[in-house]
């Protein structure tokens, strides 16, 4: 669907406790991660009254109707925990322009709390190892530049 | 062995497969079953032990090769989507009929919703209907370990097995720790029953009253199996009836646990004994299933009971779809969680052709035909990615139904009257099920244009080899088309005026016409090139 230009989402649950459903209840998302804002805005009836959304600003426009931007941005803007970054950019400063996904996964980690940072670079450097430490360290450096600029917000 | 992995619903019966001794693996590609046999073709031990893992041309042939490694003894494991089930119809009933020798059972994986199929048709009535057991886990763990017991109870009771999965059984990644030791494969041995295997009406009547009496024993296995079970609650309002996945939602709205008796099931023939045992405790029985209401249906009689039904056939839980956390808290009458409402400034993201896609250029050269100058044009059309020419821009097919249905559709078409009649498929659909349409055309000498857009893939389910690739109108010539009528072209928008021309030429030929439309997915050569 996604390599076709459909919307696509995709459900993941961590918890010390049994999880039974492998989907999410409507209202018991405690974040939604996107990297396209109006893909955020189409789940939120999934985020619990004190869940985060962590999006990035820059639109894909793959459909006539894309709704204009001040209005994608206003629906967004009007729930109470938005981070809301430019992630393409950021990942074109810290010289990674294809980590774009590592940016928004720092960005998540700043308010994950059950999950200890170190242990996404951890698991940055076991994915990315095969491909050489030049790939891991641009991938760990998005991941901190995602990371930083949440915090700054 | 008790090393843990995050494994897919499907890789998890992969596993299983491969952990209970696999000798072969017979599928076709289709969402949500193609990566149980991806799984197994990189899986090490594959390679280590020469398990059989082509994909075959479809799911018949799959079921029928499946079922001759069952004679010779060996363990097979046939995959595919629901309506696959549909394709393999014959040979998987007439294995009901066989039984099985080597250990052989058949996953069927659900698509309910129809994300990504033309109907949300339930495989567990293959069950019934064939008289067969019906496997169905509901979670990852237990679809390891159902599958390694799915081989022993085949070989156990010489019946085949279906393993059914749904949407979010086989398409989610969770925790599997691999019980007990990988077992050896088996030699080769022929059946115990050598008259099953040749279903002569004198075989036949006799297998078919065995076959009567085992399904009974079936029955009686699944009443005392440990994958289905009753746990009692302190409220006696109500039982619940939970059969696979629809366990999880329910369990999912109770975290501290369900305050209704339970019975959970996971295995078929659905065991009326433990009905009848929940019956006896509750005045009402809610029935959660993901799917048709199976299970409903049957418990549901024409006369008057003591126990009150619930489920979807009376819309207590929605009537149609998958099923979700939410429409079974809804069900159980709990309150909804608070929500954000849906957004207004929103608007649908639908998939559609890839940009730069050969399908792309093939309907525009054909759009720039048919509507300027054949507007009595009809196109059928059939399931694969050239099934999105339906969308906007082209709204270039009138018909989809099941693959290899443009073909011969377009010929009962013809034969009515409609001109220009139009088929349109792919490379993969064209020898899954186009073929044997296709010498119906000829020997019929239907007036039809027969398009095959070869990108020389499987590509909608992610570019799986295709059975014909490099021998497509080597194919159509020896079925007899007239080799001056199969024509190939290569679908870029610098070949429009070649395209169109070819395109009404074949038109104004009144004859059986091949035209093949090739160029490889930009998807599968980007994979290519990076290689």
């Amino acid at each position: 669907m996604s390599q076709r230009g459909g919307d696509v989402q995709s459900n993941l649950r961590l918890s010390s406790d049994p999880i039974y459903s492998d989907l999410i209840p409507r209202g018991a998302a405690d974040l939604i991660v996107s990297l396209e804002p109006l893909e955020a805005l189409r789940y939120i009836p999934y985020l619990a009254p004190e869940g985060w959304i962590i999006t990035n600003t820059v639109p894909f426009e793959n459909i006539p109707d894309y709704p204009p931007m001040d209005q994608v941005m206003g629906a967004l803007n009007k729930l109470p925990r938005v981070i809301a970054i430019d992630v393409d950019a950021i990942a074109k400063e810290v010289g990674s322009p294809r980590s774009a996904n590592m940016v928004l996964l720092g960005a998540t980690a700043s308010v994950l709390g059950i999950l200890d940072p170190d242990k996404l670079r951890d698991g940055i450097r076991r994915i990315f190892g095969r491909k050489g430490e030049e790939i891991v360290e641009a991938n760990i450096k998005a991941f901190d530049a995602g990371f930083a600029s949440a915090r700054k917000k | 062995m008790a090393d843990k992995q995050l494994l897919l619903g499907d890789e998890a019966v992969a596993l299983g497969a491969l952990h209970a001794g696999l000798s072969g693996v017979y599928a076709y590609p289709g969402t949500p079953s193609t990566e149980i046999t991806e799984y197994i073709q990189g899986h090490p031990l594959t390679r280590e032990r020469h398990i059989h893992d082509h994909w075959t041309t479809n799911e018949k042939t799959a079921m029928e090769g499946a079922l001759g490694m069952s004679y010779a003894g060996k363990r097979s494991l046939v995959c595919m989507k629901h309506v696959g089930m549909n394709v393999c119809a014959d040979p998987l009933m007439g294995s009901a009929m066989t039984g099985a020798n080597g250990g052989l059972v058949v996953a069927a994986c659900d698509d309910p919703s129809m994300h990504s199929s033309q109907n949300e048709q339930d495989s567990r009535f293959w069950g019934t209907f064939g008289m067969m057991p019906v496997f169905e886990p509901s979670n990852q763990q237990e679809a390891y370990e159902m599958t390694r017991a799915a081989f022993d109870y085949s070989e156990k009771r010489t019946i085949p097995v279906i393993m059914r999965l749904t949407t979010r059984m086989a398409h989610s990644r969770a925790v599997v720790t691999p019980t007990g030791d990988i077992r050896p494969q088996n030699e080769l041995h022929y059946p115990e029953y050598p008259k099953r295997w040749v279903t002569l009406p004198v075989n036949a009547r006799v297998r078919n009253r065995e076959l009567i009496k085992d399904y009974a024993q079936f029955e009686e296995d699944a009443a005392t199996s440990k994958f289905n079970w009753i746990a009692d609650g302190p409220d006696h309002s109500m039982g619940v009836i939970a059969c696979g996945i629809a366990y999880n939602y329910l369990m999912e709205n109770y975290p501290d646990g369900c305050p209704y008796p339970v019975l959970k099931v996971s295995q078929y023939p659905f065991p009326r004994k433990l009905a009848l045992k929940l019956a006896a405790m509750v005045p009402t029985i809610l029935v959660l299933e993901e799917g048709q209401p199976l299970v409903e249906n049957m418990l549901r009689g024409v006369f008057p009971s003591n126990t009150k039904i619930i489920g979807r056939i009376d819309e207590t839980v929605v009537r149609d779809g998958e099923l979700s956390p939410d429409d079974v808290r809804k069900a159980l009458g709990l309150p909804a969680l608070p929500t954000f409402a849906p957004s207004q400034v929103l608007a649908p993201r639908p998939p559609a052709l890839c940009m730069g896609c050969g399908h792309r250029d093939f309907y525009t050269a054909l759009n720039n035909v048919l509507k300027k100058d054949y507007p009595t044009a009809r196109v059928f059309s059939d399931i694969g990615c050239y099934t999105l020419g339906y969308m906007a821009p082209f709204h270039a097919i009138n018909t989809c139904v099941e693959m290899g249905a443009s073909f011969t559709m377009a010929q009962g078409a013809a034969y009515s009257g409609t001109w220009p009649a139009v088929g349109v498929l792919g490379d993969s659909t064209f020898t899954h099920s186009g073929m044997t349409g296709l010498l119906d055309a000829v020997n019929g000498n239907a007036d039809v244009v027969l398009c095959i857009s070869d990108n020389l893939t499987t590509a909608m389910t992610g570019g799986q080899d295709s059975a014909g690739t490099g021998r497509i109108e080597a194919i159509c010539a020896g079925l007899g088309v007239d080799p001056a009528h199969i024509r190939t072209i290569v679908p870029l928008p610098k070949n429009y005026p070649d395209m169109e021309k070819v395109i009404r030429e074949e038109i104004e030929y009144h004859g059986v016409s091949v035209i093949v439309c090739r160029r490889e997915c930009i998807q599968t050569a980007r994979r290519h090139a990076k290689k």
